[in-house]
């Protein structure tokens, strides 16, 4: 009797290709050396996060890092400010984040009162601890004027131009050998020197600045600057004789988003940048409270488009009252720990109650009010468990995992081979792939691997061999019951299936209610371990069987090498 | 290779031997137990802060411990880290909440100062406050239930009560020494801990569904045989299996605990410790507790399922 296997074969033909492919980028990631991986991350920016993003998850413990979980005080906050506290807090902390340069932070709510904040690669974890209990600080502050932001560009140009000229400043130092230049004919700007870029060029720009940011000279009081350069844009404003330029009064503030609107189709992402000045009109210590709605039909401004209103104190309103009145037609920023959220134009007067119109939708509108209630109603925070593993120890434990993993399956393999001879090679190579769909499943489905995750495919290892085992006791009684291959090896194959399953399921309810209950390197553990029962009964069931088939379809096997 | 071909050892003569044993172990578990005033929780199930820490040059324990107690008035656990010569292992319980994260910094800067010519790394920072402890053991004690509940309802399904009813036994009997084993060699159970009890639950049942399994077919096939005969040659017949698998596993573990890191240590212990408890509670626990039960309850041999 020969059986069908067709489509057994191209499926598992399917499910190797389609491992292999998933695993590419992890195996192009883990070829390059730090220093490789460092020059593409700067020269490469879109590149790298692509290749990132497909290479398996290093797990916090592997990579280094920091994991907090952070309870907000709910009895601390008067009852109007408990319903949001969690996503103003959690706004806060984005905030934060992103101004510190974490790669891919994990920032999440827990319960209704936790924020679980996950950042890799720290090497200052007091700076990190210090960044997320900090007290919020919110402040209203006028725009510079578009002359004077003007005027400040080409001076720091100047200064720029004249610093590399004399090489005090250094062209790395400002990232000119690996910046990506801001497409100069967007904003109908001509004459920017983009030959001067580059590790090898040593031509000196006449305008450095602009190659970072874009002037608009249509609203010259906003600069933009693509998500990539603002850290050289944030570097260049370091400078001692930058900083000398910039005047006492005045501050240059990032937007807390990327601009929408300039968000190309290719993944560029763009940023405003304002400057103001320094001494803020009013303060989040001014301000009471902030709700948004829907302008109503007979609304001139803003019928059936979102409207924050705010509340200021009585001190603060008369304040605002008196500054408003002399800058109608001019923008004011409102500020969050030294982002702006918004930079509304005041069209008039204001007071104690005023609102904010010409907001794009409602998630803008929503984003607004939870900065503006940041700043009126602080939500304490303490740190209330943190697990941070530093860089050495992650390396350490990466080392150690892998030598681990392949001396087991290299013990294993051996094992098999000298226990079961030829057979014992047939569930080697399911033994293999088990390994390389755990690991195609983890790129694919961009699970992360942790330390107990590596322990649980070492543990896989030992444990996938059980269905082979069982299937090749089985057919070995079969031949000493004096079967012929042919009809052992079936009824070994169907013997063993009952108990493949039922041995396999229940561990199976074990990992799955871990991966329930864990969290972190505990759910690494419970997922490598999900995947590898799973794909162990495949391989058994399926891979093993098509092997044994394909040799005894091709001829007549008197004897069984098992 | 053949291992015990056609064994047939009498598996089920020596199980007055196994209760012993077992039993034995159980209360030295307990009695261990009892002295040390219940599990040594690590940090995870009871709050607390701990360190993992590397100096270049080894330094005296002592003098490290007394360094930790100026600086922050706690008297702190020091141990050695098992991978490396000059690895510590730092232990602070119960600081209040929030605490935890200024100690890591004072201790941090206070050993830096006592130890000048000898480089610091600070290799990780746990601390867990002493509500999310509770909450995390809470969590743990639930998490083992439910596995259980659901290994139950599985096993009913699929087998008929009394088997779920001595798998579940038989796992109470391997978490118990398990258990009874860390507090006799002082080992802290903690997170990790937990998911090394629920895989050998998964593990140790593994092995006693294969028995059961054949049992069942054995069930069916003699129906003229006595009930212990059955379950001899059942154990038996699976026992080439039962060794190879278990073999296999531990030998994994094994070079898991020898080669894979301090952080993975006690985790790779507990599972060795559970290959070993899961086989033989599967031989020596389950299938005599089948047979006394059928002893004291004989049932129908007749039904088929």
């Amino acid at each position: 009797m020969k059986r069908d296997n067709r489509f057994r074969i191209g499926l598992v033909i399917v499910l190797i290709v389609a491992s292999l492919f998933s695993l590419l980028p992890t195996f192009r990631m883990f070829m390059m050396d730090e220093e490789q991986r460092q020059r593409m991350k700067q020269e490469e920016p879109q590149a790298w996060k692509s290749l990132e993003s497909k290479a398996i998850k290093l797990g916090l413990d592997l990579r280094g890092g920091m994991h907090l979980v952070m309870e907000i005080d709910l009895d601390a906050i008067p009852a109007e400010g408990r319903s949001d506290a969690q996503d103003r807090f959690l706004s806060i902390i984005r905030n934060r984040i992103d101004q510190y340069g974490v790669s891919e932070p994990v920032i999440q709510k827990q319960g209704n009162n936790r924020v679980v904040i996950q950042l890799a690669g720290i090497d200052n974890p007091e700076a990190a601890r210090d960044l997320v209990g900090r007290t919020a600080v919110l402040t209203y502050n006028m725009l510079k004027s578009g002359d004077l932001v003007v005027d400040l560009v080409n001076r720091i140009n100047r200064a720029l131009y004249e610093g590399l000229v004399s090489g005090e400043i250094d062209r790395e130092r400002i990232g000119l050998h690996v910046v990506q230049p801001e497409t100069p004919d967007l904003m109908g700007i001509v004459g920017l020197d983009t030959t001067a870029v580059g590790d090898d060029s040593t031509r000196i720009p006449e305008q450095p600045l602009n190659l970072y940011l874009l002037v608009d000279p249509g609203s010259p009081e906003v600069l933009w600057a693509d998500e990539d350069n603002m850290a050289w844009v944030d570097s260049i404003m370091a400078l001692p004789s930058i900083r000398s330029v910039i005047p006492q009064d005045a501050e240059f503030h990032w937007a807390m988003w990327s601009d929408e609107r300039y968000t190309t189709a290719d993944g560029l992402r763009y940023r405003e940048l304002f400057l103001t000045e320094a001494v803020p009109v009013v303060t989040g210590e001014n301000l009471e409270d902030a709700q948004f709605t829907i302008g109503g039909p007979q609304d001139p401004d803003a019928a059936g488009r979102p409207v924050v209103n705010f509340r200021l104190t009585t001190e603060g309103g008369q304040i605002i009252r008196r500054v408003s009145r002399v800058n109608i037609g001019n923008r004011m920023a409102i500020i969050l720990d030294g982002r702006v959220a918004i930079a509304p134009v005041i069209e008039g007067q204001l007071g104690a109650s005023s609102r904010i119109t010409g907001i794009n939708d409602m998630q803008e509108a929503r984003n607004v009010t939870i900065t503006l209630r940041s700043g009126a109603l602080p939500a304490p925070a303490e740190i209330v468990e943190e697990r941070t593993v530093g860089p050495s120890l992650g390396a350490d434990s990466i080392r150690s995992g892998t030598i681990s993993a392949l001396v087991g399956l290299l013990v294993v393999v051996l094992f098999m081979v000298a226990y079961y001879r030829g057979s014992g090679l047939i569930a080697d190579t399911a033994l293999m792939l088990n390994v390389l769909f755990i690991l195609a499943v983890l790129a694919g489905f961009h699970f992360t691997l942790t330390l107990p995750g590596i322990a649980g495919i070492i543990l896989t290892m030992g444990m996938a061999v059980d269905a082979n085992v069982l299937i090749y006791d089985r057919i070995k009684e079969e031949l000493r019951a004096g079967k012929t291959v042919r009809a052992s090896v079936d009824a070994g194959y169907a013997n063993a299936t009952s108990a493949i399953l039922d041995a396999n399921i229940t561990t199976l309810i074990s990992a799955l209610v871990l991966y329930q209950f864990g969290t972190g390197p505990i759910r690494g553990f419970a997922l490598t371990l999900t995947v590898g029962i799973v794909s162990s009964v495949f391989t058994a069931l399926i891979v093993t069987r098509l092997i044994f088939d394909a040799r005894l379809n091709r001829a007549v096997v008197q004897e069984l090498s098992i | 290779m053949d291992l015990f071909v056609n064994a047939d050892y009498d598996f089920l003569r020596v199980r007055r031997t196994a209760y012993v044993v077992s039993a034995v172990l159980i209360v030295v578990g307990l009695v261990s137990l009892v002295m040390h005033g219940g599990p040594n929780y690590s940090i995870d199930f009871e709050g607390g802060l701990m360190m993992r820490i590397a100096f270049e040059q080894p330094v005296d324990i002592g003098e490290l411990r007394q360094v930790i107690t100026d600086a922050t008035r706690k008297t702190p656990e020091v141990t050695r880290d098992i991978d490396e010569e000059g690895n510590y292992i730092i232990r602070i319980e119960q600081l209040e909440q929030a605490a935890g994260q200024e100690a890591a910094d004072q201790i941090q800067v206070a050993l830096a100062q006592a130890f000048t010519n000898n480089t610091l790394t600070v290799r990780s920072v746990e601390d867990v406050g002493p509500k999310v402890g509770a909450e995390l053991r809470t969590k743990a004690i639930w998490a083992i239930l439910w596995a259980l509940l659901g290994i139950l309802i599985y096993i009913s399904w699929r087998f008929e009560m009394r088997f779920a009813v001595v798998s579940v036994v038989t796992l109470f009997h391997d978490v118990l020494l398990v258990l009874g084993l860390f507090s006799f060699m002082n080992i802290e159970i903690g997170l990790v801990i937990v998911a090394a009890l629920l895989t050998i639950v998964g593990y140790s049942l593994n092995d006693t569904i294969v028995v059961l399994d054949r049992i069942r077919e054995n069930l069916k096939r003699y129906r003229q045989e006595k009930y212990d005969w059955i379950l001899n040659r059942a154990i038996n017949e699976t026992l080439s299996r039962t060794v190879v698998t278990s073999v296999t596993t531990f030998l994994v573990v094994f070079i898991l605990w020898m080669v894979g890191g301090a952080v993975i240590h006690d985790f790779a212990f507990a599972l060795m410790a559970g290959v070993i408890i899961g086989t033989y509670s599967s031989i020596f626990v389950a299938a005599p507790i089948l047979v006394e039960w059928q002893t004291i309850s004989p049932q129908a041999r007749t039904k088929r399922k």
